[in-house]
C-alpha cells in the first residue's frame, strides 16, 4: 500500500498508473492500454495506483484487490460483481450503473463519491468509509454494513433492506426516499450526543 | 523503498492496529499494538520481517495492550509522548519532530484533547492519527475547552498536509484527509460547544 511509483512527468507527484510510467492524465494511449489490459488479465492486484482513470463497461468480476487507488476515477458500467477489495480507495471518484453486488470488502473508502445506479446488494461492506458520498438509486441491501459510516452524505432513492447495522455512523446530511426495512437500525448510531454527551 | 501497509482490527474495544514493512530492508513497524497475537506474528514472520519500532499515538490501554507480548518476542524501540508506556521506556517524541523507525521517516504531531500525549504520525503520505481524527468525526474529548484544542492543532497541522494523505485511525474506516476537510463533523462550525461531556465510546 501507498508506495505508488509516481508520474515520471516532470512537476507531476500524482501516482503511475497501474505501474507504468506516467499517472492516467499523462500516459500515452499505448500506457493506458496496457494498463487497462493489465486489470483485465490479472485476478489479483495488490498495490496498484488507477487513479484518476476512464473505465467503461469493463467485467472485473471476481478480482481481488489489496491496497489498490481507485481515486478520482470516472467507473461506468463497470462489473465488480463478487471482488474483494481490502484497503482500497475510491475517494472523489464518480461511479454510474455499476454492480458490487456480492462483495467482499473491508477497510475500504469511498469518501465524497458520486454514486448513480450502484448496487452493492448482498455484501460485506465491513469498516467501509462512505462519508460525504452522494448516492442516487442506489442499493446496499442484504449486506452487513457493520461499522461504516454515512457522515454527512445524500441519498437519495436508496435502499439499505435487511442490512446488519450495527455499530453503523448515520449521519445523513440529506435524505430522500430511503428505506431501512428489516434492518436493525436501533443499532446505528444515528445521535451524536450518543458521542459527545 | 518498497512497502507494505497491513490493518489488523482488534476485537479487544474494537481498535486499528497497523504494521508497515519496508520490503527491501525487510524491517517494520507497528502502529498502536492494540493486541498481539497469532494473526500479527504470523503476518511478520511469513513477510520475514523483523520489527524494529511501536508507535504509540495516545497511552490508552485498548491501543497498546500487544505491547508487553510483542516485547517478549522483539526488542523494538517505542516511539510516544511519555517517557514510559506499560513501564517500558519510550522515545520521548515532541511536536514537529522529525525522526527514524525501522528505517521509515516518520514526523510527529502533537494533537493533545483527546488524551493530552496524543499524537499523529506521518510517514510519507500515511498518517496514523490515533484517536484524534477518525472518519467523519474527531476524538472525543473531556470538555469543550479540549474539543476546541484539538480542532485547533488539528487545522493547524495535520490538515495542512495533501488532500491524498491516508487517514489511517485507531477506531473506523479509513479516509483520506481532504474527505476529512469537507465532511468531518469536527470542523462544522460550533462543533465545539455541543461536547459538553466526556464519553465512554472511544476510552
Amino acid at each position: 500500500m501507498y508506495n505508488y511509483l509516481r508520474c515520471a512527468e516532470p512537476g507531476c507527484e500524482k501516482p503511475a498508473f497501474a505501474g507504468g510510467d506516467h499517472c492516467y492524465q499523462h500516459a500515452r494511449k499505448a500506457e493506458r492500454e496496457k494498463g487497462l489490459a493489465l486489470l483485465a488479465s490479472e485476478s489479483e492486484f495488490r498495490d496498484l495506483s488507477f487513479a484518476g482513470a476512464v473505465l467503461e463497461d469493463i467485467n472485473l468480476s471476481g478480482k481481488q484487490f489489496w491496497g489498490c487507488s481507485f481515486m478520482d476515477t470516472r467507473l461506468r458500467s463497470v462489473l465488480f460483481t463478487s471482488c474483494h477489495f481490502s484497503l482500497c480507495f475510491f475517494d472523489r471518484s464518480h461511479i454510474e450503473s455499476c454492480d458490487f453486488s456480492h462483495l467482499q470488502a473491508q477497510f475500504c473508502s469511498f469518501g465524497a463519491a458520486d454514486l448513480l445506479n450502484v448496487s452493492f446488494e448482498s455484501s460485506e461492506l465491513v469498516h467501509i468509509n462512505f462519508d460525504g458520498i452522494a448516492a442516487r438509486e442506489c442499493t446496499f441491501s442484504n449486506s452487513n454494513l457493520y461499522d461504516s459510516r454515512f457522515i454527512r452524505c445524500e441519498l437519495y432513492n436508496t435502499d439499505m433492506e435487511d442490512c446488519d447495522l450495527k455499530r453503523v455512523y448515520l449521519f445523513p446530511a440529506k435524505e430522500e426516499q430511503v428505506s431501512y426495512k428489516y434492518s436493525n437500525t436501533m443499532e446505528a448510531i444515528r445521535d451524536l450526543g450518543h458521542l459527545y454527551q | 523503498m518498497r512497502t507494505k501497509l497491513y490493518e489488523h482490527y482488534s476485537l479487544y474495544d474494537f481498535a486499528n492496529c497497523y504494521l508497515l514493512g519496508d520490503e527491501d530492508r525487510k524491517e517494520a513497524l507497528i502502529v498502536d499494538p492494540a493486541e498481539f497475537n497469532a494473526s500479527i506474528l504470523d503476518h511478520i514472520e511469513k513477510n520475514n520481517y523483523t520489527l524494529k519500532a511501536v508507535l504509540v499515538t495516545h497511552n490508552h490501554l485498548h491501543h497498546i495492550r500487544g505491547l508487553k507480548t510483542l516485547r517478549r518476542i522483539y526488542d523494538a524501540e517505542i516511539f510516544a509522548a511519555n517517557a514510559t508506556v506499560l513501564g517500558f521506556a519510550c522515545h520521548v517524541v515532541r511536536d514537529g519532530e522529525t525522526f527514524e523507525a525501522a528505517g521509515f521517516q516518520v514526523e510527529a504531531f502533537s494533537v493533545p484533547g483527546h488524551s493530552p500525549d496524543s499524537m499523529i504520525y506521518r510517514v510519507d503520505e500515511l498518517l496514523f492519527t490515533g484517536d484524534s481524527l477518525h472518519a467523519g468525526i474527531i476524538g472525543s474529548t473531556l470538555s469543550p475547552f479540549n474539543a476546541r484544542a484539538l480542532i485547533e492543532r488539528l487545522q493547524g497541522g495535520v490538515l495542512k498536509l495533501n488532500d491524498d494523505c491516508l487517514v489511517l485511525p485507531g477506531h473506523g474506516p479509513p479516509s483520506t484527509l481532504g474527505v476529512e476537510k469537507r465532511f468531518n463533523l469536527g470542523f462544522e462550525d460550533g462543533f465545539a460547544r455541543k461536547m459538553c461531556a466526556p464519553t465512554d465510546f472511544f476510552i
